[in-house]
């Protein structure tokens, strides 16, 4: 008998085994697929296209691979149980947890190649989309909430600072520039006993002290610790909360001579609950049962937003909200991460205000529009136009670098933000440019205007130079140049720049001379 | 393509079974597995299929001219041509850049070398094919006269990606003949499994953590316990990997009529470096020694230099790199010591302490297994031991190990012959035992390693981004 008992289990066994392979195989023809996982905020791999390069090279099957892994059936519940096994792989303190994963330190830049970096190296903004979290070493789960751990170095605040120093010399010093260094959850909330090496708070005080005096560094750390016991940062997310960024906005506005809106002057709205990006990251189940809510505090001036599709058009664009209505989590504020968009408020003091910001200053900006006529938002991982013409185009009194510690720390983002300065864009704004400080020049410099310029010698009977006396010729390259004034002080060739542009001379502009050669 | 697949798993292998057993012509059979080995081949390598169909057909052409000619210089040809043509395209494809490199370090000359990819599989059936070919001249088996299956031998899926080494004269009678029954399909079908889950569920997880310490883009500053435990996950990892997947070859073997031998058997309780290799990729091990230390006169005839020869060859078969060689020849000096040493003495050291060394010996020379950057290796090898300035320990590792504990424990317990033990129970209780319970408790098992190992593969393509983009 029991021969036979083996015979009939063993059959039953292939019949059982074959059958589960058919049945998720049949439901992965049968089960509807969707082409965008909500869980992942990704899109998912189509069926690939084929043709016999990518047959050849591999890629195709490859990809059918990769094709029936983000279709399978019940993707979500296999994931759930995959959880369920890593859990009970071993002991989850209730308390404390640190998760290494390649998802939270996307970019990992060995520190000491630092010296070397080059910064005119222009980052893909499609490559950066992936840079994530930036310099974060990895994750801690501490009661519920999870905290990144800051992998930054004094080597990066350096690089970081070259970037905003280079800011602050191209701007007339009329223009104030402000760096606020946002540091994350680690700052307020890391338990003591954990904290070792950089913090965000020192890397950020580092930073200001390499920052050209003109520049107004916003402290905000110890007085959002004040309120540490408040609704601040996102257990399940790695941004702060708009209460977080209240607090902030309240030391901006003391640092930028403003007044701040009280608390009680916003109206709140509840939206309800959500997991943020550090669980979808995680899936860890502290965080699910932890979870966040999303308490807006919105502001009652009167606004208009506009999402302004072309970098080089500062006022065409649609209408956008300030408070986007389909998306329950951190992703409201101001439509989430755009590259480029204005606000024009009720108020009118002649403030105009550049954010050159990421996610971080997402939920700041609300604040901001408060006390500026205009803000203008730019995500710096976005962006493709120049910081530069707007600025000078848009007559700027204010430019704020609300930047996390985070990113300040990542080489790419620091290329970045970089980038988008972009003086030689076009070259009217460069021409009527407001001066530098004289002190970029070395000594000896002698300044000069020039009027006009031409590929060919212009005579001095002619029509363009019919009222100019004086004048001198320089030939530069294959190009003649004509230039008025000597002088060693910028200031005088900037009085004599705007005496040839009332002339009707438009495009005049500063040369400076060293030894009798143009050097810019 | 690989087994741990969602692809493989619910449409390779469910077709493949079917239109295997929906006909009992053993010649359909054999065009079916044949058809469906290069199809699995071509999976990840469309164009080297050509090279496998074309070197097996060399192969069994000298296979039938040696038996011809018998005895004579054609013979003798025979047997030169297959090896140096097997040995050639190995060298090729395997060491032929790793060759230049060392030359251009040598003579600081600059010789460009054409880069081709490494075709899969490439150092498993060309010794397969060579052991044939051998064999063959020794008269050892008779030469194979249907092509068809020959080219079924050398390709048969089962193990021509990753092994084992199957020898023709395993397999030879059936290759021809095959007897199919469901016990051993059953059987097949729970080994399967239990390599899947050996793959997927243990060595996939070894791997993160592995890749986590040592690939650490700031090794230096890893601290001793750190790298330790990196090290023992590396070993963790690449026993479960291999002997998973020999598993899954052993066991994807039954349920097609095939029986391998075995490829491993608990090398981590070996006690000395000697017994490891009896117990660690056996049939890489016998056919090193059957087919090169023996021929070169074994332990009779210059013995420590045919020592040093295999092993040093042993090292290198694994990779084109020096720190391969230096992990054979470190395992050749162990075996040298221990037969200095002679088997009597060693046996009166108590076996605790050889395991100990025997662990120790294993888990140092996977660290040189592991870095192919002999920089990063001597960074390693200084934490190890402590030599370098870092930290004995770091409060991250406390966590990380509290938070794998239990799979820790589990991996390690699968290295001793715990489950072996379980399994003889089971088999004798149900001997005795008519208990459906038992019955479907042996079903549930596999199923249960099934499913997990699903959901973990289609865990992996979870990649949750976390910008709101597209």
């Amino acid at each position: 008998m029991g021969a036979k008992r083996f015979y009939k289990t063993s059959s039953l066994h292939l019949i059982v085994f074959t059958a589960v392979l058919i049945l998720c195989a049949v439901l992965f023809f049968v089960v509807p697929k969707v082409n965008v996982s909500q869980m992942e905020n990704r899109k998912l791999t189509p069926f690939p296209v084929y043709s016999w390069q990518n047959l050849e090279n591999g890629s195709y099957l490859d990809s059918i691979d990769l094709y029936v892994a983000d279709h399978f059936p019940f993707r979500d519940r296999w994931v759930d149980v995959v959880d369920q096994y890593r859990n009970a792989g071993g002991i989850k303190d209730g308390e404390i947890a640190i998760i290494e994963s390649e998802n939270f330190s996307m970019e990992s830049t060995d520190t000491t190649k630092l010296d070397s970096v080059d910064l005119n190296i222009v980052q893909d903004s499609i490559k950066l989309d992936n840079a994530k979290l930036g310099s974060a070493k990895g994750l801690m789960i501490y009661d519920g909430m999870g905290i990144q751990i800051f992998g930054g170095s004094n080597k990066y605040s350096k690089l970081f600072a070259s970037v905003i120093n280079d800011y602050r010399s191209t701007f007339d010093s009329t223009i104030n520039i402000y760096y606020m260094g946002i540091p994350a959850h680690g700052e307020y909330f890391m338990p003591d006993d954990y904290k070792k090496g950089n913090s965000e708070s020192k890397n950020i005080a580092f930073t200001s002290t390499l920052l050209n005096a003109p520049i107004k560094s916003i402290f905000i750390s110890d007085y959002i610790k004040q309120h540490r016991d408040e609704y601040i940062f996102f257990n399940t997310d790695h941004h702060w909360t708009d209460l977080g960024s209240y607090y902030a906005y309240q030391k901006f506005c003391e640092v930028a001579a403003l007044k701040p809106t009280p608390l009680e002057n916003y109206d709140i709205e509840y939206r309800g609950r959500f997991l943020g990006s550090l669980y979808q990251l995680t899936r860890d189940q502290r965080l699910k049962e932890k979870g966040d809510s999303l308490i807006i505090h919105k502001i009652r001036n009167k606004y208009t937003m506009k999402v302004l599709d072309n970098p080089k058009n500062f006022s065409k664009g649609s209408a956008g909200q300030m408070y986007y209505k389909w998306n329950n989590s951190y992703g409201c504020y101001i439509s989430g991460d755009l590259p480029f968009e204005r606000f024009d408020s009720d108020v009118k003091n002649n403030r105009r205000l550049v954010v050159i910001k990421n996610s971080f200053g997402n939920a700041l900006v609300p604040h901001l529009v408060q006390n500026f006529e205009t803000v203008f938002v730019i995500d710096y991982r976005y962006f493709d136009g120049s910081v530069y013409d707007l600025v000078i185009n848009q007559n700027v009194t204010d430019i704020l670098f609300p930047i996390p510690a985070f990113s300040s720390n990542t080489v790419s983002h620091i290329q970045r933000i970089k980038s988008i300065l972009k003086i030689n864009d076009t070259k009217k704004s460069d021409q009527i440019a407001s001066p530098k400080l004289q002190k970029e020049y070395p000594n000896g410099a002698i300044f000069k205007v020039q009027f006009c310029s031409s590929k060919e010698h212009i005579d001095t009977s002619s029509y363009l130079l019919r009222d100019i006396s004086n004048y001198s010729e320089y030939n530069c390259h294959k190009y003649f140049i004509y230039l008025v004034g000597n002088t060693t002080k910028i200031s005088e060739a900037e009085k004599l720049r705007l005496q040839m542009v009332d002339a009707g001379y438009n495009d005049a502009l500063i040369r400076v001379f060293l030894n009798g050669k143009l050097i810019k | 393509m690989v087994f741990a697949s969602l692809t493989f798993l619910y449409f390779f292998l469910p077709l493949n079974l079917i239109l295997y057993y929906c006909s009992n012509n053993a010649n359909y059979r054999n065009f079916i597995l044949t058809l469906f080995s290069f199809v699995f081949y071509a999976w990840g390598e469309p164009i080297w299929v050509s090279l496998l169909i074309f070197s097996a057909t060399i192969d069994f052409c000298n296979g039938l001219l040696i038996e011809k000619y018998k005895g004579t210089l054609w013979a003798k040809f025979g047997i030169v041509f297959t090896l140096v043509f097997n040995l050639g395209i190995l060298f090729f494809f395997k060491y032929s850049g790793f060759i230049y490199d060392n030359v251009n370090a040598l003579f600081g000359t600059s010789f460009q070398f054409p880069k081709y990819s490494l075709p899969i599989g490439i150092s498993f059936y060309t010794f397969q094919t060579i052991s044939y070919v051998v064999d063959v001249y020794r008269g050892e088996v008779k030469a194979q006269r249907s092509w068809l299956k020959f080219m079924m031998f050398v390709s048969l899926y089962h193990q021509l990606v990753a092994g084992p080494i199957v020898r023709y004269s395993h397999i030879m009678n059936e290759i021809d003949t095959r007897k199919y029954r469901i016990r051993d399909i059953s059987g097949g079908i729970t080994r399967f499994c239990v390599g899947l889950f050996k793959k997927v569920a243990i060595a996939n997880i070894a791997a993160e953590l592995v890749v986590k310490y040592l690939d650490s883009p700031d090794l230096s500053s890893l601290s001793t316990g750190e790298m330790w435990f990196g090290v023992i996950m590396f070993s963790i990892q690449i026993y479960f990997d291999f002997s998973g997947y020999s598993d899954m070859a052993i066991g994807l073997g039954r349920m097609f009529g095939f029986h391998y031998h075995e490829n491993f058997n608990y090398p981590y309780i070996a006690k000395t470096a000697t017994d490891f290799w009896r117990r660690w990729h056996i049939s890489l091990g016998t056919f090193f020694r059957d087919y090169v230390y023996i021929p070169m006169g074994g332990n009779k005839k210059n013995g420590y230099l045919n020592l040093f020869i295999v092993w040093g060859l042993t090292g290198l078969w694994h990779g084109a790199n020096w720190n391969f060689v230096f992990w054979g020849l470190f395992f050749g000096i162990l075996i040298m010591m221990e037969r200095l040493i002679t088997i009597k003495r060693i046996n009166q050291v108590p076996t605790f302490l050889l395991r100990i060394y025997l662990l120790f010996a294993v888990v140092l020379g996977w660290a040189l297994f592991y870095f192919t950057d002999l920089s990063k290796l001597l960074v390693c090898f200084r934490s190890l031991f402590h030599v370098a300035d870092v930290a004995w320990w770091d409060y991250s590792l406390t966590l990380t190990i509290k938070e794998n504990i239990y799979w820790m424990i589990l991996a390690f317990v699968l290295c001793i012959p715990v489950y072996k033990y379980l399994v003889v129970k089971y088999r004798k209780v149900l001997l005795v035992k008519n208990s459906n319970t038992l019955y479907w408790s042996g079903i549930a098992f596999s199923i249960a390693l099934l499913l997990i190992s699903t959901a973990l593969m289609v865990g992996k393509s979870y990649n949750p981004f976390i910008y709101y983009r597209f």
